[in-house]
């Protein structure tokens, strides 16, 4: 299944005058929660910390850049090595593609997923938190 | 009355992507709002991001960033959605609990979502639920709602 990459333990640097402390426990972690709480202005940051340099081994999906399920597969099965952010991931990750399979027999990439509905995933395979965010801080607190 | 579909009604128009639709179709109609259409928006910005809704389409975010709407939570862009087209089905999926709570307090609209969020605190909705829910489940009061549909 999905694998830890070494330096995405844990993402905590400042962007655009906020302070993320992001944890990521284990090799798939899926983030919901209330909207409003930082996940899209996360994913913008390491969009701008890779193109800036500042961020490596990060795959970004979301469905600006993607516009259908399977061109996500694709891009997952040419991915190694990485941590693969995937927002949107609700309208992404649905459909006759088994999602839960794709993730298991992924031997060496981690995923973050901003996902509220992961039944489908499994409780086994997913760890699931969300974002916190307090003043200009944003934060992960883990519900399992 | 506000409808939600826990299924996709077969013949209707969804829409999924409200990011898209957000900025193809109400941001206009936010940017131009006025009186008390505005203040309701600017009620729902405030409620779900945490923003303030300046003039036009500009806003401030709970972060401090001045910025504009394109910017919103995708949560909120979905409630505003709703706010605004009362007659067209939209999903929810991507609202978080939070947005979801202020979609049921609009009031009038027709949404989709995958599964009912559990809300924790005790809303009053009045609401029209369709469902394809079958078997003996046990639910609190909200849920009970199920054992009614269609």
């Amino acid at each position: 299944m999905a694998v830890m990459v070494p330096g995405f333990e844990h993402l905590k640097f400042k962007y655009l005058g906020v302070d993320f402390d992001i944890e990521l426990r284990t090799p798939v972690v899926a983030v919901g929660g209330d909207s409003g709480t930082g996940k899209t202005l996360f994913f913008k940051a390491l969009t701008d910390r890779q193109r800036a340099g500042f961020q490596r081994d990060v795959v970004l999906a979301d469905y600006a850049v993607l516009n259908n399920q399977f061109t996500l597969l694709e891009l997952i099965k040419r991915t190694e090595n990485k941590l693969i952010v995937i927002d949107n991931a609700d309208i992404l990750m649905v459909g006759d593609v088994d999602w839960r399979e794709v993730l298991q027999s992924d031997k060496t990439n981690q995923y973050l997923l901003f996902k509220r509905f992961n039944s489908s995933l499994g409780r086994d395979l997913v760890s699931v938190a969300r974002f916190i965010r307090s003043g200009t801080t944003v934060r992960t607190k883990y519900v399992r | 009355m506000i409808e939600v579909y826990l299924y996709k009604p077969n013949g209707e128009v969804l829409i999924e992507w409200n990011d898209s639709f957000f900025n193809v179709s109400s941001y206009e109609a936010v940017s131009q709002s006025t009186g008390e259409e505005r203040s309701k928006l600017a009620n729902i910005i405030r409620n779900i991001d945490g923003s303030e809704l300046l003039d036009g389409s500009d806003i401030r975010t709970g972060f401090g960033h001045l910025t504009d709407i394109s910017n919103l939570s995708t949560g909120c862009k979905t409630a505003i959605n709703v706010y605004l087209n009362p007659d067209k089905l939209i999903s929810c999926d991507e609202a978080g609990n939070n947005a979801f709570e202020e979609i049921l307090n609009i009031g009038t609209g027709r949404i989709q979502i995958r599964e009912l969020p559990v809300l924790w605190d005790d809303v009053e909705v009045d609401i029209l639920l369709h469902s394809h829910i079958v078997g003996d489940k046990s639910y609190s009061s909200y849920y009970s709602l199920c054992e009614e549909a269609g």
